[in-house]
């Protein structure tokens, strides 16, 4: 059942077992209507369900039409149903209503209207759908609960890009029911997970929550070997200044520069080399996973270690191409021959990645990308963060884009324990003046999470040197530690995964109090029947069984460079067991910021100059 | 909670008995007989029809299925073949006892439709009662419903497989498991059920009531237990019930107790776009900071330029200037005001203008958005191309825009120089960079530095000999010179090399451009041997 997702099963947890439990449960649900039908779908959820099921599988299940949701009337179809699948957003219940209008006003042959809710019901919602007089055109309205969607052998996604700005702006913890309904079914899926640590509000939350439900199953817990010991779950404002960085790592620099959406990314396709591009296809998808082996090895790597890894490979290839004039006898030739396929598929990944590592060079070697970097250096080092800094204020002269602008300064601002008020005022005035007064706003919305605030104490100094935050001297090429993944600087939220590790977080007592939110701590008993047998009958794989399996989940987004952090540190022996990192979504600076924008700003038209 | 379902069952089975305690009138008995048994009729209707309505699923698979035989009116012809083993007999017994139930309901869909939107505009809240429809669905579908539909599914379509025995005797069942269903339905009705019970049927999603929390105190405390319970859905359910049902004082005075409770109603404000009333509670939240933005960005979204400056204005008086806190924003706020009111006459006059075709500096650089809702810099970017001239009395004028928003030094200069760049005004760009030094002295002066101009001036591709002599203000050497070769500025870059003493690099230069006049520059300076290289 698990076509084209065997990338997923390649951990120690096998997360294919969720893939195939969402796509019976889908089925499930869009079989419940019977005949002909056509699927509606919010835009924000045809890249997840792309990973879960295929055009083909719906085409077996009687999805004739698909069509994306949007305001007036539906396309004209002749199937028996139409489902509309959306999550509950106030804004998406506006659009259906229109459908429905529209569609009964048409008249003619007779359908049903489905509405399925990913991944759940909303009150709100249906009574919005109730005051647009339209609720009760529907012959059934359920809810498909698939929050935490499989991106790759060691992550999980949920794809709420606004979990944060919900959370931290508008105190909407909804995400955070969500993210706790997930770690049930993960639970349920694969075990109770036995410890479970957590720092900032919304850890602290999620954990009530998960004790709630687990009340409420009332002992019908999971018959499940556990296979999951730890869970960590940190809240995104806990570490604010990581996502702010330039990541520096391949997949992390794809993101930040082409934006990855659902592991996949659109290129401009005549720089894909000598493919055969048909006429008028402007971009092409690449999906970017586990499943290309080369990707695997480079998406983690320092980008300054990228271009030697695949002239190593290219080099390496032509040798095994090479390898037929060698072959001398059948058998030889067979081998070879057996090979090909594998040889010709690295060639093409191989061609692909340096295409768009050419891409992404380009970027990485422009001035400005080069100055932004060198701001950021000085800024994470404590250095020029009291005063205007000439860099923020050129960007704003030239009016560049307003996100990085806004990066630049909250960077500043988290590493100078907030802005002296003269700074603050003068950036303020600036950013209001060449891109708008609307941007009150923003500015309002950043200084409420916390991004921007007014000089307060003293903390930065201490964590980053008890955590040893800065690192000089980094190998890119070899790393010795996880602060390759931005050339010098250790993501504090993975430092705190590693000091969980080993030696334990009371070692960081301290560390802990001067971080926002609360430290959770929590065991969940296990039934006697699952326990872990330490040391048994099965001590002769004792090395293998042993090794931890720790789940990290990111309230408030992760980036790609902190998961390679977290992969290189599963790598490393000292700490010892393998990660699995999940997130309400993979962020980078840029969406980050511009979810923090007021809704009034819209799009900023670019300046005439 | 065992318990408490007890005690809840024993407080109905109570009250319903006291009318035949001593102290109740034999007329007030009757009263309440009669009263019940009409409440009891209602409610019988109410859930025949809630039935039906919850039983159009079971009835459904005919739904399903009997257009389909219709289209398709040979179906039998093509299903026998197919699977010769199941005598078609069997088939034709099945379709109308199908089909029958499906006729017979017909009218009582649509009723029930109707009652489902009757129920909306009599009480919102009682929105368990619709929930009830989708969620009896939900439940069949996930035991029994899912199996036997997607055998009929097959029997129908393309598989050619038949009813037996088995689902009719799965209907059968699924009827008296409705009809259980539909009894407890009833029973529940008008039980006050504890909070508890509530508030996890909320979170599940099953149908609830809360109609029957007619004390303050027991509505309060189905707030409370939602937001202990962390559940956003029964917070706000709570929270509106409340609402609704308390007077608006009290209903304040409670919310300002329960922040959490106090976010959820926000939350839902916003959703709805009530703005008033978002407003409103903010202010008395005592948030008035987050009132002022939420009332600033209601303004700014207004479309129409003068409605929008009004509602600015408003806003201004009403939560700004009466918060002192907000005094920083309260200035910001002024002078978007008076940004707006400046670009409204120059964007009218601007428009005339033209329109008319007349005005050469309109022709040579048509304007290419509208100038109102434009940012200071834009504006001042605006006015540098099209009104740079002006006195500083005149609305348009770069110098008053300058002072009103009191743009710092280096921002003006920039802005200007890139407009006039624009407009291939390199007087106007050499006046504006004019320093009076002493004694009347004049002197190139840049608060940007040179090398910033000299970027500006290659971005409006300024001719060579400008170029050149704000190249020559640059300072630092090795900027120059990169400068001088980013803008292919060749005697700039040869007057470089020769002031760094790089003889090399001169004669470098004279290869690689050995075709041009400056290669001529350049081995003339070669020869000079009053120069010392290094």
């Amino acid at each position: 059942m698990a076509t084209g997702a065997a990338h997923l099963s390649s951990s120690k947890l096998n997360l294919g077992l969720l893939r195939d439990f969402y796509r019976r449960e889908f089925l499930e649900c869009i079989d419940k209507c019977l005949g002909t039908k056509a699927i509606v779908w919010d835009d924000g959820l045809t890249g997840p369900f792309g990973l879960i099921a295929e055009y083909s599988l719906l085409k077996d299940h009687e999805v004739e039409k698909m069509f994306p949701l949007r305001t007036g009337s539906l396309p004209p179809s002749n199937v028996q149903n139409i489902v509309f699948l959306t999550r509950p957003r106030l804004e998406l219940m506006e659009k259906i209503a229109q459908n429905l209008h529209h569609e009964e006003t048409k008249g003619g042959y007779k359908k049903e209207f489905h509405l399925i809710f990913v991944p759940r019901k909303s009150l709100l919602c249906e009574r919005k759908l109730k005051e647009k007089g339209v609720y009760g055109s529907f012959s059934t309205v359920e809810e498909f609960n698939m929050t935490l969607i499989p991106f790759d052998a060691d992550l999980l996604s949920m794809e709420m890009n606004d979990a944060f700005k919900e959370c931290y702006l508008e105190n909407d913890f909804t995400s955070m029911y969500y993210a706790a309904q997930s770690l049930m079914t993960l639970q349920a899926l694969y075990g109770t997970i036995q410890y479970i640590h957590g720092k900032g509000d919304c850890a602290k939350q999620v954990v009530d929550m998960m004790r709630r439900m687990r009340d409420e199953m009332g002992g019908r817990e999971p018959q499940v070997l556990p296979q999951i010991d730890t869970l960590l779950i940190l809240d995104r404002t806990v570490d604010l200044l990581t996502p702010l960085l330039y990541q520096l790592t391949y997949e992390g620099l794809i993101d930040e520069i082409f934006g990855i959406n659902n592991t996949s990314i659109k290129l401009p396709a005549e720089r894909l080399g000598p493919q055969p591009s048909q006429e008028g296809v402007e971009s092409k998808k690449v999906i970017l996973n586990s499943a290309d082996t080369l990707f695997a090895e480079l998406r983690d790597k320092n980008f300054n270690a990228v271009g030697s890894i695949v002239s190593k490979k290219a080099k390496l290839i032509t040798a095994e191409f090479g390898e037929r004039h060698a072959a001398k006898t059948i058998g030889e030739m067979k081998q070879f021959v057996s090979k090909l396929p594998h040889l010709q598929a690295t060639r093409q990944s191989l061609a692909t990645h340096t295409s768009i590592a050419e891409l992404v060079k380009e970027c990485t070697d422009a001035d400005d990308f080069i100055d932004a970097l060198r701001c950021q250096q000085e800024f994470i080092n404590g250095l020029e963060t009291d005063k205007v800094h000439p860099l923020v204020e050129e960007c704003i002269a030239k009016s560049e884009k307003l996100s990085k602008v806004l990066r630049l300064i909250c960077i500043q601002s988290i590493c100078n324990d907030g802005l002296k008020p003269k700074v603050m005022d003068f950036y303020k005035r600036e950013i209001i003046q060449t891109y708008g007064f609307e941007h009150i706003v923003t500015l309002n919305n950043l200084e409420k999470v916390g991004m921007l605030r007014p000089h307060g104490a003293r903390t930065y100094q201490v964590i980053r040197k008890s955590l040893k935050l800065i690192v000089e001297e980094v190998n890119e090429q070899n790393p010795t530690d996880i602060a390759y993944v931005y050339s010098g600087y250790a993501p504090l939220s993975v430092r705190l995964a590693q000091y969980l590790a080993r030696p334990g977080w009371r070692s960081i007592t301290e560390v802990l109090n001067l971080l926002p939110g609360p430290k959770v701590e929590e065991v969940q008993q296990i039934p006697a029947a699952l326990r872990k047998r330490r040391s048994s009958i099965s001590s002769s794989q004792s090395s293998t069984g042993e090794q931890k399996l720790t789940l990290i989940f990111f309230l408030g987004g992760v980036t790609f460079a902190e998961i390679a952090a977290l992969r290189f540190l599963a790598q490393q022996d000292d700490v010892g067991g393998e990660l699995i990192v999940a997130a309400t979504s993979i962020i980078t600076s840029d969406r980050l910021l511009d979810s923090m924008g007021g809704d009034c700003c819209g799009t900023m038209e670019e300046s005439p100059q | 909670m065992d318990a408490d379902d007890g005690e809840g069952f024993g407080d109905f089975r109570t009250r319903k008995k006291n009318i035949f305690d001593d102290d109740v009138s034999v007329e007030a008995a009757k009263k309440i007989i009669t009263s019940a048994r009409f409440d009891d009729d209602d409610l019988d209707d109410d859930m025949e029809i809630l039935d039906l309505g919850s039983s159009t699923t079971s009835v459904k698979f005919s739904a399903g299925t009997a257009p389909s035989s219709k289209t398709m009116p040979d179906l039998s012809s093509l299903a026998t073949p197919a699977s010769s083993s199941v005598p078609s007999p069997a088939n034709l017994r099945i379709n109308p006892s199908a089909a029958e139930p499906r006729h017979s309901f017909g009218s009582f869909q649509k009723a029930a439709g109707h009652v489902r939107s009757q129920s909306l505009t009599i009480a919102p809240l009682k929105s368990g009662g619709d929930m009830q429809f989708p969620k009896v669905n939900m439940l069949r579908g996930s035991n029994t419903g899912s199996n036997s539909s997607l055998t009929i599914e097959e029997a129908v379509g393309t598989m050619g497989r038949k009813f037996g025995s088995m689902d009719v005797d799965q209907m059968q069942q699924e009827i008296i498991q409705l009809r259980k269903q539909l009894l407890a339905a009833r029973k529940e009705r008008w039980t006050k059920m504890p909070v508890d019970l509530t508030l996890r049927r909320i979170m599940k999603g099953e149908p609830y009531s809360l109609e029957n929390y007619r004390a303050l105190e027991d509505k309060l405390s189905l707030l409370d237990k939602a937001v202990t319970l962390m559940d956003g859905n029964a917070i706000t359910a709570a929270v509106l019930h409340l609402k609704k049902t308390v007077k608006r004082a009290t209903f304040q005075q409670e919310l300002m107790l329960r922040p959490v409770a106090a976010n959820h109603y926000l939350a839902y404000l916003r959703g709805h776009f009530e703005h008033a009333e978002l407003i409103d509670t903010l202010s008395m939240l005592g948030r008035s900071e987050e009132a002022a933005i939420v009332k600033y960005r209601l303004a700014c979204s207004t479309g129409d330029i003068n409605t929008k400056v009004s509602s600015l204005k408003a806003c201004l008086r009403a939560h700004f200037e009466a918060e002192p806190s907000l005094a920083g924003d309260a200035s910001l706020i002024r002078e978007h005001i008076d940004l707006l009111e400046r670009q409204r006459p120059i964007e009218d006059s601007d428009a005339r203008l033209e329109a008319e075709g007349r005005t050469k500096v309109f022709l040579d650089f048509p304007r290419r958005f509208a100038l109102v809702n434009m940012p200071v810099t834009t504006t001042l970017f605006y006015c540098c191309l099209y009104h740079y001239h002006l006195q500083e009395n005149s609305f348009a004028s770069p110098v008053s825009i300058k002072k009103r928003h009191e743009l710092p030094e280096r921002q003006f200069v920039w802005t200007a120089v890139s407009a006039r760049a624009k407009a291939k005004g390199w007087t106007d760009i050499e006046q504006l960079l004019t320093a009076k030094g002493w004694f009347g002295g004049k002197k190139l002066k840049a608060a940007i530095g040179f090398g910033k101009v000299v970027d500006i001036l290659h971005r409006f591709q300024a001719p060579h000999d400008i170029l050149a002599k704000y190249l020559e203000l640059v300072e630092d050497l090795d900027t120059r010179l990169t400068l001088a070769k980013k803008t292919d500025c060749k005697k700039a870059m040869i007057e470089t090399l020769v002031k760094q003493k790089d003889r090399a690099g001169v004669e470098e230069f004279a290869r690689k451009y050995s075709a041009t006049i400056e290669a001529e520059y350049a081995r003339r300076v070669l020869r000079d041997e009053a120069i010392r290289w290094k």
